[in-house]
């Protein structure tokens, strides 16, 4: 396990500071900042926000136009309806007049044998009056309404009033207009509306009422027929069905529009002849004069205008009869209230999905964010240096590929660090080898033996140059820990130890280095060709029986890249079978610094070169038991140190 | 918003429906009403006045009924409906609302007419009875017998003081009943006893026959057969006529500005007959019940309560001359001060005389009605009219006890 620890403070960005990382509380308490799982929230928020008041304003407009439309139509159906139910009930009316007329016992009335009593035909007209009973509602009430306020029959003999509320027979005869009756007896037989009139008698029935009631109970308007027998084509007399405004209001009394838009139906000359409004009835609808033109138009219509002084939408169809109209009028108030209501209820509708939303956008970022602070919190322990931890994070498919990655990364990481590790460990060991190689005990004895021996013999010079080497062969070595040095120093290193074995080996030994200039300055690892050196002297120079031993070290570049060093010795050189060895030995792929053995030092120069610079340089042997050995290094011209670790 | 509550000051307001019989003249029902609505928020009442017609409302509430309506939620019912309707469980009993001791404080004979089997089922509204209406400008006093009557409506016609002598109810219908009662009553007669028909008698006989004479004597307008309440009212009120049988409410009418006989009118008890020896009559007048069906009885209550309290009454009379059914509104000052004669007629009041207490009342209205009528008219004569009504009423009382029925 490799347990390595991070600096404790954050990574940096280009500017120096420190980069937040996402760490358990931080993420809330830094001001001006805020979380993943916030930041998602706010969004989807802030989506829902516009799409909340997107909707509104557009169903606010919508429910406008609705209200608008709704409006027209609703009113149209109800006033075409009321219109509908009006002239039914004005037909009817006439049909009961009809009824009454064609009736054998009204029929028969006048002959002198007609035992028919003005009693009975007063519970005949009752009954046909409660024919035209019809039910109405409003306000949580059901009344019984009757169009007919009353049935009148009139002639010289008889006068035959059924209700008797706002009639007497007392009077009857002033009751109706005189052109009337004329135009009835014209008409031989059908039945004749009359225009609104007052019915003067009837107002000392209910004289202390007041005015409006009086109003409203006492303009009336009749349908009269005058009855002749069927038979004998004689007249029998005036039937008559009276209504009043009353009457006519029971219409449309109970039809509220919106919460308190009214109807009314006015008469040609846009007079209020029935509606709610008890103070209007008979008095001009107050309407502004471009409304007043507007209402003149025949047919349907609808327009905006001034009634009672205020804004209001009106609404008016023709009824048919007497040119008539009904008017339905909403005040512009009243519809913007409910405007206005329908609004807040989509507002209210909107707030309380945002609401709810806002906690669902909460719950959901939480859950999106979760696996992600759950691999912040994980990285974070990974940080501390425990490269064995590995995350299993689900949630979504990214999130498990980024946990997979995550720890696969982990894994390499973890196992790049071991390789650096093992590496840098060899390194060191290597290092601290060809140093304890260097410091060769019997190489030192040897040395400083000869220099004693020199200082003996009074050959101080000889004594001196040999310290100087030694000295110089000892600080190369050193090169103040530095494993690369230049070709140059690699190469004074090699002279200061020529020069020592020099005098050892005296006559047995003559060395020449020939090296361009153009390498100097190219990396070597330090310590290369000493051992190279100290090979050729102990398995070359040494052995040489005939002559003079030379070895020869050249330098020069192989290529814009390549430098190639030769150490070259005239020794016994070496049998294929033993130079194949040595070969192999070079290329076994595992060297230690615990390998030991024959070859080791030279394969400890091998690995080095091909640990520092690559496996395309190293040292490649050739020999030839006539001529000698010869090893050529293979080093690159240019070496960046910064590749090199300490 | 919808708002939900229970709560009795936000509720709506109970609301119901009163049908009195048509508007009285002086608006007197409206302007209490009114004021009912205007002094409490509990309760908001519809006015829904029916007809002028008592044969026409009973139509009404009789329809109504069958067809268990709740439309209506306190009814005005004339003072001879209460046993029919109570018979057919058609109106509440009132014994939880209306206890004996608050009955105390009514005049007894309207207490009487609103209990029947000793439940109670409706609160005296306003009594009435028979009066004479006479003209104090030209007659120095009213006469006592009906014979002086005729022979003053006469004499007064013939001076051209006025068009004719006498108007009364003679229209077929209820009224008619009340006016004829009125007169057998006076000439010593009777309709009922103990639930037996006793009205053969020759005082009902020659009752009869004096009205009949009364209008076949031309004292009496040809119109008069077709006269109800108010036609008589008014043609009384235009100066027409000498002396008017009406009901108590007539008197703030005539006494009203637009009258043209404004102060020149008497007040007299009816004359009486020739076999008699009191002029009596007719009790009459409203009183108020509570719908079987009504689903708003304890409102209805209420109202009933206030229409029928002393501060009401007080304005009934008043307004509209009504007479109150409390003793105590007898002796208010205000009420007195402007109609002077009740100190002067409340024994006389307290005299009237109920018609026969029946639950098939209405059946009997009308056998008397349809004979009389036409008696009256000269189409049968009065003895026959009276057999008539002895048999025919005979014959209902007896189906209704093969029936089952109990008076």
């Amino acid at each position: 396990m490799i347990n390595l620890s991070f600096p404790k403070h954050g990574p940096q960005d280009p500017t120096g500071q420190d980069v937040q990382r996402c760490t358990g509380l931080g993420r809330f308490i830094n001001p001006g900042k805020f979380s993943f799982r916030s930041q998602l929230a706010l969004a989807l928020i802030m989506i829902a926000v516009l799409a909340v008041l997107v909707m509104s304003i557009v169903a606010y407009i919508q429910a406008i136009d609705v209200l608008k439309h709704n409006f027209i139509t609703d009113t149209n159906s109800i006033l075409e309806r009321t219109r509908d139910e009006l002239l039914t009930k004005l037909n009817n009316v006439e049909n009961t007049l009809k009824l009454i007329s064609t009736d054998q016992r009204l029929q028969n009335i006048n002959r002198p044998e007609s035992e028919i009593s003005n009693h009975e035909l007063t519970k005949f007209f009752m009954d046909c009056i409660n024919l035209n009973n019809y039910q109405a509602n409003y306000e949580n009430q059901h009344f019984v309404k009757n169009l007919i306020d009353e049935l009148i029959f009139l002639n010289d003999q008889r006068v035959i009033i059924s209700r008797r509320e706002h009639f007497t027979v007392y009077g009857i005869k002033n009751y109706l207009p005189h052109s009337l009756m004329g135009q009835a007896q014209a008409a031989q037989g059908q039945a004749v509306w009359s225009g609104i009139f007052f019915n003067r008698p009837g107002s000392r029935l209910n004289s202390n009422l007041p005015e409006a009631t009086l109003r409203e109970e006492l303009n009336q308007l009749a349908l009269v027929k005058y009855v002749t027998n069927e038979k004998f084509k004689t007249g029998i007399g005036y039937l008559i069905a009276s209504i009043n405004l009353a009457r006519l209001s029971d219409l449309v009394e109970g039809i509220t529009l919106g919460q308190t838009g009214r109807v009314y139906i006015v008469d040609q000359e846009q007079r209020v002849i029935a509606g709610r409004d008890k103070d209007l009835i008979f008095k001009p609808l107050l309407l502004d004069s471009a409304s007043r033109r507007f209402l003149k138009n025949p047919g349907a219509g609808s327009f905006e205008g001034i009634f009672k002084g205020k804004a209001s939408f009106i609404h008016s169809i023709a009824i048919g009869v007497n040119h008539w109209k009904l008017v339905g009028i909403i005040a512009s108030h009243d519809f913007e209230v409910q405007a206005r209501s329908v609004r807040n209820r989509i507002l209210l509708g909107g707030l309380i999905i945002l609401f709810l939303f806002g906690f669902g956008a909460t719950f959901l970022a939480g859950r999106v964010t979760q696996p992600i602070l759950n691999i912040c919190d994980f990285l974070q322990k990974v940080e501390t240096g425990d490269l064995t931890l590995r995350t299993a994070e689900t949630g979504s498919i990214e999130i498990e590929k980024l946990s997979t990655q995550l720890n696969r990364m982990i894994g390499r990481i973890a196992a790049l660090l071991n390789e650096i590790y093992q590496e840098q460990l060899f390194k060191r060991k290597v290092a601290l080898k060809a140093l304890h190689a260097q410091i060769n005990p019997h190489f030192l004895y040897n040395t400083l033996d000869s220099i004693s021996w020199m200082i003996e013999s009074d050959r101080r010079e000889v004594a001196t140059g040999l310290i100087k080497s030694l000295a110089t062969f000892f600080r190369i070595g050193l090169s103040g820990g530095r494993e690369i040095i230049s070709i140059q120093d690699e190469v004074k290193h090699a002279e200061s130890y020529l020069k020592i074995q020099k005098v050892r080996y005296q006559d047995k030994l003559d060395y020449l280095f020939d090296i361009d200039e153009s390498v100097l300055q190219a990396p070597i690892v330090k310590i290369t060709l000493q051992p190279l050196i100290e090979n050729a002297i102990y398995h070359g120079i040494k052995l040489k029986t005939d002559g003079r031993g030379i070895i020869c070290i050249t330098g020069a570049q192989v290529d814009d890249h390549t430098v190639r060093l030769t150490v070259v010795n005239n020794g016994p050189g070496m049998d294929e079978r033993k130079l194949a060895e040595l070969r192999a030995a070079l290329q076994e792929a595992d060297i230690t610094p615990e390998t030991s053995g024959k070859g080791y030092s030279l394969q400890n120069i091998n690995s080095r070169i091909k640990l520092y610079f690559g496996k395309e340089y190293g040292l490649h042997y050739s020999s030839n038991p006539k001529t000698g050995t010869r090893v050529e290094i293979l080093l690159p011209l240019f070496y960046d140190e910064k590749q090199d670790h300490p | 918003m919808i708002a939900f509550t229970t709560s009795a000051k936000t509720a709506l307001p109970v609301k119901i429906v009163f049908t009195p019989p048509s508007e009285d003249a002086q608006g007197a029902t409206r302007t209490l009403v009114d004021r009912f609505n205007r002094m409490q928020s509990q309760i908001v009442v519809k006015l829904s006045p029916l007809s002028s017609s008592t044969d026409a409302i009973h139509n009404t509430y009789v329809t109504s009924f069958m067809a268990k309506d709740a439309g209506i939620d306190v009814i005005a019912a004339d003072v001879i409906w209460p046993p029919e309707f109570a018979a057919a469980q058609w109106i509440e009993p009132l014994d939880a609302y209306f206890p004996p001791q608050k009955r105390t404080q009514f005049l007894p004979m309207t207490i009487q007419a609103c209990t029947y089997r000793k439940h109670i089922w409706a609160v005296p509204w306003f009594t009435d009875t028979g009066l004479l209406y006479y003209r104090k400008d030209i007659l120095d006093c009213p006469p006592r017998s009906w014979k002086d009557l005729i022979r003053v409506a006469r004499e007064k016609m013939k001076q051209g003081a006025v068009s004719y002598g006498y108007v009364f109810q003679g229209n077929q219908y209820e009224g008619l009943v009340c006016n004829v009662l009125e007169l057998i009553w006076s000439n010593g007669g009777e309709v009922m006893e103990d639930g037996r028909i006793v009205i053969h008698t020759p005082q009902a006989i020659a009752a009869l026959k004096l009205l009949s004479d009364i209008v076949k004597s031309g004292i009496c307008p040809p119109e008069v057969t077709g006269f109800q309440e108010e036609d008589g009212r008014l043609f009384f009120q235009d100066g027409k006529a000498l002396f008017l049988r009406s009901w108590p409410n007539v008197w703030a009418s005539v006494n009203n500005p637009d009258s043209k006989i404004r102060g020149k009118v008497g007040i007299a008890t009816l004359p009486v007959g020739p076999s008699g020896t009191v002029g009596r009559g007719c009790l009459g007048g409203w009183n108020l019940m509570i719908n079987r069906y009504s689903r708003n009885k304890a409102a209805a209550w209420k109202f009933i309560e206030y229409m029928t309290g002393a501060a009401s009454q007080k304005t009934n009379a008043i307004i509209a001359g009504r007479l109150p059914t409390r003793n105590a509104v007898y002796q208010d000052p205000a009420v007195l001060a402007k109609n002077q004669y009740y100190r002067q007629f409340l024994p006389i009041i307290l005299q009237s005389k109920p018609r026969p207490i029946s639950t098939v009342y209405p059946a009997l209205s009308e056998i008397m009605q349809h004979n009389f009528f036409k008696a009256i008219n000269g189409q049968l004569s009065p003895e026959t009219a009276i057999v008539n009504i002895e048999r025919e009423i005979e014959a209902t009382l007896r189906r209704r006890i093969n029936k089952g029925s109990n008076r």
